[in-house]
Order: structure tokens, then C-alpha cells, then sequence
């Protein structure tokens, strides 16, 4: 982590570029969200939307965490409480995923068919 | 006591313990945000309804990302000032990031105000029209009430709420009497006297239910406690060997000992009501309503039939119960501001049904008055407008993925105010011309998603709209009740702005009391703005995913 003056003074430029692709990156999410010509896949909201727009929210998020939380160059003690906190957080969403292939939960909870 | 290494770091982690601290709790919140997301996912895959796809204001939403975004950058700035003994590059710049935090708060109010003003109805057949009620200064109820005449009144007088209470006295009047006699007994030195309280005639009152309440108390507690204490006489008899020799060794939890404890309890209970030693403990007071008309807030309670002249009862929170017939408890729209059947259609489809034909017979589509008119003039110019719109999506193909191109059932099947605004602006005719413009020039902007609808707009919409109440089979505003949507929105949104609000603390703590600790140790003020600035980080990174997910999916 930058720590004399002369490190700290060097990464000012960084940081507003970071800043500015923050900002290129919503504009681009709400751009794909709202202008027709920029609507990927079917027409309006669907998968290839999903993907999309949450690929340019994970870059950004990864961006905020690498640059502005500094952990591009952290101790080992931070990326360990950091990676503890990121596997229990999948499980939460793995979690989810196991609910769904279990038969006995989800058995007329899933939306019914056309016809039945 | 002094905190070891908050200034300077531990040599086995290489890092000062505010950091590893702050870290640990953002391990926490990754958690507890994950959990959420995953809730998230959890209710709209399995949603039974329509999924409100993109029903937040965009603008107010990215204006707030923004402005986030840009508190994070400044955040950093402000640090770098410490670090560089600036003192006013750091109040600079923390001062900015908090009057971010400041303007984000605002936006968030003025979309959960407008959220919590903005009213949605579900027919019996799952249509929904959305609006404003007709707002009356006068009726609190602001058309949206269940009005009873009332043939009697039973309070739970225990329960009885005081706001409840007064608005059937000040409708009701002279009109409300006590049905029969409120009969109480007292412990008079050793003897037990009864007495009318209260004599059948007497008008309701605050302080009549009071005091009733006063003895019902009263009574109930000295009950249980006779209770009690014959229970605690049953067990001594019980385990008498001279009175019930055959239970000599069996313990105390042995079902034959409870059954002789139960026995001798209930015969020692008969005993004490047949010597009057149990107090009246009557916790209903039934008054009589002679026809009263009460109008009461539908969040008060429930209706059993809401046809208007048919007998019903209407159960209040509290556990008061009205008897009587319906009256005229329609819902009253002031305006009337989107249309949609998506979850009509959904129902249609489940059932192999021809869904445009039960559109066409919907209560909606057949509201009487002028605001009716005007929903059905709607309705079809919107027919024609999806007409185009299909012929023109499939000539399309996604310019990526080949895919060819429908419309959503968005589309189809909903009409906002937007749409209302642009029909009326081509008078309710859609061409092969001027189709496209629905989209384009005659709608308003995104701007009016923070200056909200005009007067001009308003113009537009269906007004004065009476939705008949037996038809309508929900109804509320977008708050947390509405569906799941609106209270996991509630719930993560929420949240995260009590964190903004909870980091705009801190932080301006620093800003306001961090110049005395700059003079003396500057490097602690930093070490103390960078464990806020990671939360505050933190803060801004749950945003970014908070906006795309609520936003714009």
C-alpha cells in the first residue's frame, strides 16, 4: 500500500481514471437498459441482458475493490478474511442452487406449464 | 484502556488492528448482502406473478450511482490529504463526499415517498390499475374505505384501540348503545357482590370501555390466580397418602398422577364457581348501532363481503367486529396512471385460456363513467400501437446474437403513464406514421421521474375512476406489502441507506472533531479515515450492483 508522499502523489491519476471508467460503465449499463439499438439478445430485458449488465457491475465492483480498497497490494491477513468472506458468500447463492434440484422443496412451487 | 497498534502496525500481520477490524466487519457485510442477493434470486426465479421488471425511476437511480461513485473518488482524496499533512485537501474533499451522502439520502426519500403515495388495485381476475387516490382532506380515508351501517359493534375490550375507538364514536354518535346489561362482581371485605356496571342503553364512550377493561383486568387476574392456587391444592390432595393411597410411589410425572391432579383440580374449580368465588369476566361489550353508517380505513381491517347491500362483518385489528350491511365502499381513483394484465395473461396461459378475450371482459375494461371511457380508449389505441410494434420487431435480429425478435409482455400488456401521455398527444390514432413516435417524441422524458408528472400530464389519464370493491381482490401501495419485489426492494435498498447514513456519521465526525488529532497525530487520523473510507467503499460497491438489479432489470 502507497504509504510515503511521493507513492500517494503518484496514484492521483489513477484513481480519477478509475473514477471515469466508473462512470463510463453505468452510463454503458443504463445505455444497454434503455436504448433500443444497443439491446442485446430478444428485444427488451432477457438473459443476454443479465449477463451483461451484471459483467459490467463486477468489473466495476472488482475495480473499487483493487484500486479505492487497495487490495492490489494488501497484507495476506486482508486477502484471507477477504476470500473467507467471498466462498461463504457463494455458498449463500450455492445454497440457492441445491434448493433447486431438490424435488421435495421445490414440487409445485415452480410455475405451472401452459395446459396444466 | 489503550488499543494495541491502531497507529503503527503488528509485525506478524504487517497491518494495524483498525484495519484488520474494519475488514472483518466487511467480511460480515459481504455475508449479509450475499444472503440478501440470494433472496433476491430466490424470489424472482420462483415469482408467481409478473416480476415488475424496471419499475424504479432510472434517472433518480443512476443520478444516485453517480453520485456514489464520485463520493468514493473523493473519499480516497480526502485520505491522501492526511497522508500528505493537508489538512484542507482533506476537508475538501471529505466534505464533498458527505454532501454526496446527503443528496443520495434525498433522492432515496423522494422515491420511497412517491412509492408509499402511489396505489395499485388487483381485480378478481388478476388486472391491476395504478394511480393516486382521490386525496379529500376531510376523509382521511381518501377514497379507499369500507363503509358499514352497522346493525352492532363487539369490542374485545382488553384490545380495544383508542383510534379505532374515537372514529366510531364520532361517526356513530348517539347512535351506539349498549346491548345488554355489563354485569361485573366485586370482593367486597369477604363477600362477592354483583352489580350493573353499566346499563343496557348506555352510549359509547372511552371511559365506558375503560372501566369495563378496568374490572375485566381485574377479574381475569383474580380467575388465574384461583385458579393457580386450586391447581396448587389439587397436587397437595393428590399426594396425600391417606386420601390416594393407590399413587403412593408413582412420581409426580407419571400420567396417572396428572390425570388425579386434573380430576381433583376441575372438582375443586366446580366447587369454588358454584360458591361464586370466580369474578364475571366478560371481556366483549356488544353495543348496538342502529344503523349507523361507519366508514373505516381498509388497512384497519377486513371485509367479509364487500358487494355493496350484502351482509357482511368487518373485523378491525384490534379484534372489534362491526355487523351490518355494505355500503358504497368502491375504491376511488383521483387518476388513474398505468394499466396492466401481465398477471391476467399469466393466469390465462396457465389455463389454456384465450387471454385477449378475458382482457376485453376484465372489470377494468368495463368501469363505468367517463374515467372508464377513457381507460377504454386507452386500451385500444394500445392495441393498435403493439400491432406496429410486433410487425416491426420481427423484421428485426439482434445485431449480436441473431436472435430473432417479440414483443415483451411489457409491451403488450402493460400501459404506463408514459404511453398514456403520448397517445393522447397523437389524439388516440395510431398510424403506419406516427407509431414509433409513442416511443420517441411524445413521450416525456426521463426527467419527470424527479420533477414528477405535470399537471399537463396528468390531463391524460383516466380520472375520478371508481373501481367497484367486489371486484377488487388486493389492493395497496408499493410499499413492502404489495408483493415480494417491494420488500426485498425495501428490505436491500433500505439497508444500504441506513449504511450511507450510518458512514455519512462517521465520516463527518472526522471532518468536524479530526482537527485537534491531525495536529497532535496526524498518521492516526488517517489510519482512522481509511478504515472509513473502506466501509464507505464497501458502501459504494453494494450500489453498484443495486442499481442494475433493481434499476434496470
Amino acid at each position: 500500500m502507497a504509504d510515503t508522499p511521493e507513492e500517494i502523489r503518484s496514484h492521483f491519476k489513477q484513481y480519477s481514471i478509475i473514477g471515469g471508467i466508473l462512470f463510463i460503465g453505468t452510463v454503458l449499463t443504463v445505455a444497454v437498459a434503455t436504448v433500443p439499438w444497443m439491446d442485446i439478445g430478444g428485444h427488451g430485458f432477457d438473459k443476454d441482458d443479465c449477463i451483461l449488465g451484471l459483467t459490467i457491475a463486477t468489473t466495476k465492483a472488482t475495480l473499487v475493490a483493487l484500486i479505492f480498497m487497495h487490495l492490489n497490494h494488501e497484507k495476506k491477513a486482508i486477502y484471507w478474511i477477504f476470500l473467507g468472506a467471498l466462498v461463504f458468500g457463494a455458498m449463500l447463492i450455492a445454497l440457492f442452487s441445491f434448493a433447486m434440484s431438490d424435488p421435495i422443496t421445490f414440487e409445485g412451487l415452480l410455475p405451472a406449464k401452459p395446459g396444466q | 484502556m489503550e488499543i494495541p497498534y491502531i497507529v503503527n502496525s503488528r509485525k506478524d500481520t504487517g497491518l494495524n488492528n483498525s484495519k484488520i477490524a474494519i475488514w472483518l466487519f466487511l467480511a460480515s457485510e459481504v455475508m449479509l448482502f450475499g444472503g440478501l442477493f440470494s433472496s433476491y434470486i430466490f424470489l424472482r426465479v420462483f415469482a408467481d406473478y409478473p416480476w415488475p421488471e424496471r419499475a424504479l425511476p432510472v434517472l433518480p437511480g443512476l443520478i444516485n450511482t453517480f453520485i456514489l461513485i464520485a463520493s468514493s473518488v473523493t473519499v480516497v482524496f480526502a485520505w491522501a490529504g492526511l497522508k500528505l499533512r493537508k489538512w484542507g485537501m482533506f476537508v475538501g474533499n471529505m466534505a464533498f463526499t458527505i454532501v454526496c451522502a446527503a443528496i443520495f439520502m434525498v433522492f432515496k426519500a423522494k422515491e420511497y415517498s412517491g412509492k408509499f403515495h402511489h396505489h395499485g388495485s388487483q381485480t378478481n381476475d388478476y388486472g391491476w390499475v395504478e394511480g393516486h387516490l382521490k386525496y379529500d382532506k376531510a376523509d382521511p380515508t381518501h377514497g379507499n374505505a369500507y363503509v358499514v351501517v352497522a346493525d352492532e359493534i363487539n369490542f374485545s375490550i382488553d384490545s380495544t384501540t383508542p383510534k379505532y375507538l374515537a372514529t366510531l364514536i364520532e361517526q356513530g354518535g348517539d347512535k351506539l348503545t349498549l346491548a345488554a346489561p355489563y354485569k361485573v362482581r366485586e370482593i367486597i371485605g369477604d363477600q362477592f357482590t354483583e352489580k350493573v356496571l353499566f346499563a343496557a342503553g348506555t352510549k359509547l364512550s372511552p371511559e365506558v370501555i375503560s372501566e369495563a377493561k378496568l374490572y375485566f383486568i381485574a377479574a381475569r387476574t383474580h380467575n388465574q390466580e384461583l385458579r393457580t392456587q386450586l391447581l396448587k391444592d389439587a397436587w397437595v390432595e393428590v399426594r396425600d397418602p391417606a386420601l390416594h393411597p393407590e399413587l403412593v410411589g408413582f412420581k409426580d410425572f407419571d400420567s396417572k398422577v396428572k390425570a388425579a391432579v386434573t380430576d381433583a383440580h376441575n372438582a375443586l374449580v366446580k366447587k369454588a364457581a358454584a360458591n361464586n368465588e370466580f369474578l364475571l369476566a366478560n371481556g366483549n361489550m356488544v353495543f348496538n348501532a342502529n344503523g349507523a353508517e361507519i366508514k373505516l380505513d381498509t388497512g384497519w381491517g377486513r371485509i367479509s363481503n364487500s358487494i355493496v347491500g350484502a351482509a357482511t362483518n368487518v373485523s378491525l385489528l384490534d379484534g372489534t367486529v362491526l355487523s351490518g350491511i355494505t355500503g358504497d365502499s368502491n375504491l376511488v381513483y383521483k387518476y388513474i396512471d398505468a394499466l396492466d394484465f401481465r398477471h391476467l395473461v399469466m393466469k390465462a396461459e396457465e389455463k389454456n385460456l384465450h387471454a385477449d378475450d378475458l382482457i376485453e371482459k376484465s372489470p377494468i375494461l368495463n368501469i363505468e363513467g367517463e374515467g372508464g371511457d377513457k381507460i377504454r380508449k386507452i386500451w385500444e389505441t394500445h392495441k393498435v400501437w403493439r400491432g406496429f410494434l410486433t410487425k416491426e420487431l420481427l423484421t428485426q435480429k439482434d445485431w449480436l446474437t441473431g436472435v430473432g425478435r417479440i414483443p415483451t409482455e411489457v409491451d403488450l400488456y402493460r400501459v404506463t403513464w408514459h404511453q398514456m401521455v403520448a397517445y393522447a398527444a397523437l389524439d388516440y390514432k395510431i398510424t403506419a406514421e406516427n407509431w414509433m413516435q409513442v416511443k420517441d417524441d411524445h413521450q416525456p422524458s426521463m426527467i419527470h421521474d424527479i420533477t414528477g408528472i405535470t399537471d399537463e400530464h396528468k390531463m391524460t389519464f383516466p380520472k375520478e375512476v371508481t373501481v367497484p370493491r367486489d371486484q377488487v381482490r388486493f389492493d395497496s401501495v408499493f410499499s413492502p406489502k404489495m408483493n415480494n419485489y417491494y420488500a426485498i426492494y425495501f428490505t436491500i435498498t433500505g439497508l444500504h441507506g441506513l449504511h450511507v447514513i450510518g458512514g455519512a456519521i462517521v465520516l463527518s465526525y472526522y471532518l468536524f472533531f479530526g482537527r485537534k488529532m491531525f495536529l497532535s497525530n496526524p498518521e492516526w487520523l488517517a489510519n482512522r479515515v481509511e478504515v472509513g473510507g473502506l466501509f464507505w467503499h464497501f458502501v459504494d460497491l453494494v450500489w453498484i450492483f443495486v442499481f442494475p438489479i433493481f434499476y434496470l432489470m
